[in-house]
């Protein structure tokens, strides 16, 4: 039966190959589509957890919470694993005063390696080296009307530490909505807690070596092992610290599937219009195949042998292509998109080059929806070629 | 006991408010190393009885036996399969399938039945030497004339070792030169080797050659002749 399906194939050698060709371009896209998906969906996640870390530690309850001396606390010792790092983060706010303008500000004290990471949002100047060196937003610094040089000061009555405290504006950023801009100001940890509260952090971010993006249950297991150490404070993950992006995370198969889905649905159409005419033209042949005695689940089988053929040789040469792509693909790629859209990309400090991911669940969804695909569109034709009455069918005139 | 009977068979077909009637309460019985045809002009009822006989069809009335056992008491899947085991069908024409060669076509029934490659490929190749085409095993049905085609599916028939071989107006299609080849091979096999035929036609070439010729008109048998 399997010789028969794929003489039949090579019969019309230009319809199969027109159809083959759909299906594999159809496996060949898929694979490139999830592969760029997979690249763009791991630099946004990445992002996000470079910027707040693998563990976040903050006060029990500090989102019900408003005032500094409730949210801000002294880091404890915590074991570790070997190679994870901690930072402090001090956040509070402040009136910044420059002349005789002013605006309310949210005031971000980091370390060094903090501020190294504002780097992709720079727009102009430096990052801070020293005390007393701060990052303005852009819409600030304009409410403001200072620029690189000047020197702004920043108020904090009635907080724990010095109240107030100068800074010189050494750098601008730029953020990707305009009222975060007009309100940020970035300075050294150990100027903000001078400012705010000597000695104290309003957040820590462990960063751990060794995990992968979506190893969540190493994290899970550290998160616990730090627990009982925290007495007073509360650990979360970077998910459970993002939690509207991880709502998100779960939506990535969804989205991947119903892509692809689209993708096949359309490759399935015109398999089946394929599968279809190669029935009509044949139904004096399948006649013959019930009278010699092929009963109906054979006829049957005959076609969805013929699709599965076509789809497995197309969806291979598919395939092969499709990995060879996303090999160029996880070197690194730049989107191909336009200037202005690409402008509000780095904006987000999503990095320009993304590098296409591959996994066997992807390989393994795409090879299911083509042979998925192979087997529904045969499943119509199949069933009129084993209902056909053997007589009427051989004498059946195209 | 006859190999293949029927029993006051009636064949009504219905369409468009139309009745046909294509036999009329037909009673025929082969028994086993026979070498009959069944003559009428067209439209007399030959083909529509060969289906009924084969289980192609089922009869609007009475009974078809093959083998001891009634075809209308079958499933459509288990005619097939009875169709498969025990008849060799040659039709008068579209008898072959067009991607296999000729031995693969005059293997084609075995293979359906499961026999080993080996084995179908002997039997097969047994049969296209006894209507002389082992030279043409290789070749494709379009590289075969029409009588030869014709051999090939009286191979593909004789390759399956049946209880009969029906055959539709063999040679209808064929020369005379062809038709008469045909019609000898299938006769030397009836003689050597036992093989029941059934054939039906309104060729006087081949009602020379056999042994009872069965006349059918207006969808019944009106009269029978042994030689």
């Amino acid at each position: 039966m399997l010789r028969l399906a794929w003489r039949n194939l090579l019969r019309t050698p230009g319809r199969s190959l027109v159809t083959g060709g759909v299906v594999a371009l159809v496996v060949f896209l898929s694979l490139v589509f999830l592969s760029v998906y997979a690249g763009a969906f791991d630099a946004f996640y990445r992002l996000l957890l470079e910027r707040t870390g693998h563990l976040v530690v903050r006060v029990e309850g500090y989102k019900e919470k408003e005032d500094l001396e409730g949210l801000a606390f002294f880091p404890p010792e915590l074991p570790l694993p070997a190679g994870a790092r901690v930072e402090g983060v001090m956040e509070g706010g402040a009136l910044l005063i420059a002349g005789e303008r002013s605006r309310a500000v949210v005031l971000t004290g980091l370390e060094a390696e903090g501020l190294a990471r504002q780097r992709s949002l720079l727009r102009s100047g430096r990052l801070p080296r020293a005390s007393g060196e701060a990052l303005l937003g852009e819409a600030l610094a304009r409410a403001l009307k200072v620029g690189l040089g000047d020197e702004v000061v920043a108020y904090a009555p009635g907080s724990l530490g010095l109240g107030a405290y100068a800074f010189r504006v050494v750098g601008l950023v730029d953020l990707p909505e305009t009222h975060l801009e007009a309100r940020t100001l970035l300075v050294p940890l150990k100027d903000a807690q001078a400012l705010l509260a000597p000695g104290r952090v309003t957040r820590l971010e462990i960063r751990l070596s060794g995990l992968g993006l979506y190893d969540l249950k190493p994290l899970e297991e550290v998160k616990a092992s730090l627990s009982p150490h925290l007495e007073g404070l509360w650990v979360e993950t970077w998910l459970e610290a993002n939690p509207i992006y991880a709502a998100l995370l779960p939506l990535y198969d969804a989205i991947m599937a119903v892509y692809v889905g689209i993708f096949f649905v359309l490759g399935g159409l015109i398999l089946l219009n394929a599968l279809y005419l190669s029935l009509v033209e044949r139904v004096r042949e399948f006649g013959l195949l019930a009278a010699l005695g092929l009963a109906g689940g054979r006829v049957m089988g005959l076609v969805f042998w013929e699709s599965l053929l076509l789809v497995g040789v197309a969806g291979l040469v598919g395939m092969g292509l499709g990995l060879l792509m996303h090999l160029e693909l996880a070197d690194g790629f730049r989107l191909p998109l336009p200037q202005w859209i690409l402008e509000q990309y780095r904006e987000f400090g999503l990095p320009e080059v993304l590098y296409g991911r591959l996994g066997v669940r992807e390989i393994l969804l795409t090879w299911a929806y083509a042979v998925g695909v192979g087997i529904l569109a045969a499943l119509w034709p199949g069933y009129l070629a084993s209902r056909l009455e053997p007589v009427e069918a051989m004498r059946y005139v195209p | 006991m006859p190999i293949i009977e029927a029993k006051g068979v009636w064949k009504v077909y219905r369409g468009d408010g139309v009745e046909t009637v294509a036999l009329r309460g037909v009673d025929l019985a082969v028994e086993a190393g026979e070498f009959t045809a069944l003559v009428g002009p067209s439209g007399s009822g030959k083909s529509t009885l060969l289906h009924l006989l084969a289980g192609l069809d089922l009869p609007t009335e009475g009974e078809v036996w093959l083998g001891g056992v009634l075809l209308s008491r079958l499933s459509r899947g288990k005619r097939a399969r009875m169709r498969l085991e025990k008849i060799g069908l040659v039709f008068q024409a579209y008898n072959l399938l067009p991607v296999l060669t000729a031995l693969e076509n005059a293997a084609f029934v075995l293979e359906l039945r499961g026999v080993s490659r080996a084995e179908r490929e002997r039997r097969a190749l047994a049969a296209l030497e006894a209507l002389g085409l082992k030279d043409k095993a290789g070749r494709f049905p379009r590289q075969l004339s029409g009588g030869e085609q014709q051999r090939v599916a009286v191979a593909r028939a004789l390759a399956a070792e049946p209880l009969i071989v029906l055959a539709d107006e063999p040679t209808a299609n064929l020369d005379s030169r062809n038709g008469l080849a045909l019609i000898e091979r299938m006769k030397a096999l009836n003689q050597d080797r036992g093989i029941t035929f059934l054939i039906s036609t309104h060729d006087p070439r081949l009602l020379e050659h056999v042994k009872r010729i069965v006349h059918l008109e207006d969808g019944s048998i009106i009269g029978e002749e042994w030689r």
